[in-house]
């Protein structure tokens, strides 16, 4: 009775991934022991997507943001980056796209501390073709919106935590990636900083439509993505 | 990249001071050192003025009983007629005089005036016979050479260096002029007693008595007396070209040949060949000294270097992972490390230029060429710039394998 030409167009459009992991698995050799990290992760983000990892501390959370973001190559597996197969990059062009297409935000910060706000901030775009003064204004505008403008001659050393978070998402978003990928943002933040983070990150997932994979041990902040994927002994259980 | 090198350098010079002390001694070492291997290596290309081969010294030792004795005086003038003729005699010697300024000898002898602005001016005064231009092989290159009888004129015919002549003239021709006489005001001086007019009637290229190594001075050669007791004293020094292949065993036959004339006085001969040698060594062994000395303080910093640089780049692993997580390239991080490291090194050398460079530019070392210190420094960055970058090789290699997943890891 429906001609194939009847049919409608699916409303959602599937959107273009923007990593996808396939059978990729990660083992550390140290010595004597050898720790399968990460097992058997199947795995496909959408561009624009927001979601979670959870999982016990161990469970290899870390590891696959690090395979996700080109700081480690897998054991065995796929990994592709804005359809781009990570295996087949040089050491360099896995250097520029860290650099043009990932923003990394970390637990712990990361900031340089010889380095004042807005230099610190500035720090992507050193090793990208652009001019001191191109970086300032890029670097105001990273600052603006994280709201800390009224910080920029500050040191890492005189800011509150939360404050040195939005400094680090600053740095993130500077060279405006499509990707954020967060470890733990908000770990090492009381409730309320936690809270204001995750307001940024999701702002920053709807007006800049970017893709956040963001690591949490908050079910309460998990609730808050798309979806969550559940890690537990490197291997993935939801 | 190069402002955010130089702001890192800054914002860190608290941690950075150490090195940077150890970069700008170890410069103003070099600069010290090279500097003083400039200004032999300057003097050295000088031509010298004289032949040394073949040329022997002979000193003359007397005893004196009263100096303003003329009868004594006459005595042993007539003594000293008598030991030319006797070198003279020998078929080894081609020809003799008597100096005072016998080359790479320790003393000289200097006669000092002053000039017109009140400086005093200071010239090697070299009382001697004619024969002297043969034993030197000196080159007259304006006027006349000293002849017999010169030393009798009421006008003392003086032959000059080339630069003594521009020190009293300027550019002009300095034959026939007479060498001022004047007081520390500038004002010519009274009549003396004793003094003669001293007219130029030649002038030679050069004549550095002290070698190779020192400076040029100025120099003068007047013809002295053998004769009169008024004009001449006995001479303590002479000068002997002998015949190429004379032997050593001919220095005992002449001083025997010479103690017969003179039992009283006492003899030394000595190849000038052989005072170079003792001399130019004696002069190039402070240097060799503060080069060996330099070279142990410099090897001495570079371990230090690398070490701190070491312990700079393990500190940093986490600031070094950080950086290639946000895009830069293990080449960026190694380029980061020597980049600082250049950074300071500049600002070391650059101040220890400045420091350095006020030795002439205050007017320090005055007889030293400013190009020599000029030079001393530019050799010191040449050398400075490689030396420091290998001290850094090993760290920024070390910076270079920073794995940035496992340098971010832990906090
Ligand atoms: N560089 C390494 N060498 C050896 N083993 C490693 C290395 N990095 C991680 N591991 C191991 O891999 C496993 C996963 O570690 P990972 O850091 O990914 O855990 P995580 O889920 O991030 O934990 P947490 O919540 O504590 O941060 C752990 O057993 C860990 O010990
Ligand atoms: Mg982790």
């Amino acid at each position: 009775m429906t001609s194939p030409a009847a049919q409608p167009i699916p409303k959602n459009q599937p959107r273009a991934s923007a990593i996808q992991l396939d059978e990729v698995n990660k083992v550390y050799r140290t010595d004597r022991i050898e720790t399968l990290a990460l097992s058997k992760i199947d795995l496909d983000v959408q561009k624009g997507e927001f979601i979670s990892i959870m999982g016990p501390s161990g469970s290899g959370k870390s590891t696959l943001l690090n395979l996700i973001g080109l700081l480690d190559r897998p054991s065995s597996g796929s990994i592709l980056v804005n359809g781009k197969p990570a295996a087949e990059l040089s050491d360099r062009s896995m250097a520029r796209m860290r650099n043009e297409e990932i923003g990394f935000i970390f637990q712990t910060f990361h900031l340089i501390p010889d380095l004042n706000v807005v230099d610190n901030v500035e720090l992507p775009l050193l090793y990208r073709r652009s001019s001191g003064n191109e970086r300032r204004l890029m670097a105001e505008a990273a600052l603006r919106r994280v709201g800390l403008t009224a910080r920029m001659r500050h040191f890492p050393s005189q800011l509150s935590g939360g404050q040195r978070q939005r400094v680090a998402i600053a740095r993130a978003i500077v060279g405006n990636p499509g990707i954020l990928l967060a470890d733990e943002p908000t770990g090492n933040l009381d409730s309320q900083m936690g809270d204001e983070i995750m307001g940024i990150l999701e702002d920053l997932n709807q007006a800049e439509s970017a893709t956040i994979i963001m690591v949490t041990h908050d079910q309460k902040l998990a609730e808050r993505t798309e979806r969550t994927v559940r890690l537990f002994d490197g291997r993935q259980v939801s | 990249m190069i402002r955010h090198v130089m702001r890192i350098v800054w914002n860190r010079k608290r941690s950075t001071a150490l090195m940077m002390t150890e970069l700008l001694i170890s410069f103003l070492v070099l600069c010290t050192v090279l500097s003083i291997g400039a200004y032999y290596l300057d003097n050295w290309r000088q031509p010298l003025g004289f032949d040394y081969e073949d040329v022997w010294s002979l000193s003359a030792f007397y005893p004196v009983a009263n100096r303003n004795d003329p009868v004594e005086r006459a005595a042993l003038l007539a003594t000293s007629r008598q030991v030319m003729n006797s070198i003279r005699s020998h078929s080894e010697v081609v020809v003799a005089s008597p100096t005072a300024n016998v080359p790479y000898s320790g003393g000289s002898n200097n006669w000092g005036t002053f000039l017109p602005d009140g400086t005093m001016a200071r010239y090697l005064w070299s009382e001697v016979r004619p024969e002297i231009k043969e034993v030197y092989g000196l080159e007259v290159v304006e006027g006349r050479w000293l002849e017999d009888g010169d030393e009798s004129l009421a006008d003392l015919p003086i032959v000059i260096t080339r630069s003594m002549g521009r020190m009293f003239f300027g550019e002009e021709s300095p034959l026939g002029k007479i060498i001022p006489r004047l007081d520390e005001t500038g004002a010519p001086r009274e009549a003396e007693k004793y003094y003669h007019v001293q007219r130029v009637v030649g002038v030679v290229e050069i004549f550095r008595k002290s070698g190779e190594l020192a400076q040029e001075p100025h120099a003068a050669f007047v013809a002295r007396s053998l004769d009169d007791p008024e004009r001449g004293r006995a001479p303590g020094g002479y000068v002997v070209r002998v015949e190429p292949g004379t032997t050593a065993a001919f220095e005992e036959q002449l001083i025997s040949s010479l103690q017969q004339i003179a039992p009283e006085w006492s003899f030394e001969v000595e190849p000038v060949a052989t005072m170079r040698s003792r001399s130019l060594r004696n002069s190039m062994m402070p240097l060799v000294i503060g080069a060996t000395v330099a070279a142990f303080l410099i090897l001495m910093v570079g371990m230090g270097l690398v070490g701190i640089l070491w312990q700079n780049v393990t500190q940093r692993t986490q600031e070094l992972g950080l950086r290639r997580a946000l895009g830069a390239t293990s080449g960026a991080v190694q380029g980061q490390i020597l980049g600082e490291l250049l950074a300071l090194t500049t600002l070391a050398v650059g101040l220890g230029s400045l420091l350095f460079l006020q030795v002439p530019l205050l007017h320090f070392l005055d007889f030293v060429p400013g190009r020599i210190f000029f030079g001393g420094t530019f050799a010191a960055l040449l050398l400075i710039y490689p030396f420091v970058l290998i001290c850094g090789l090993y760290p920024s290699w070390l910076a270079m394998r920073v794995q940035p997943a496992q340098a971010l890891q832990y906090e």
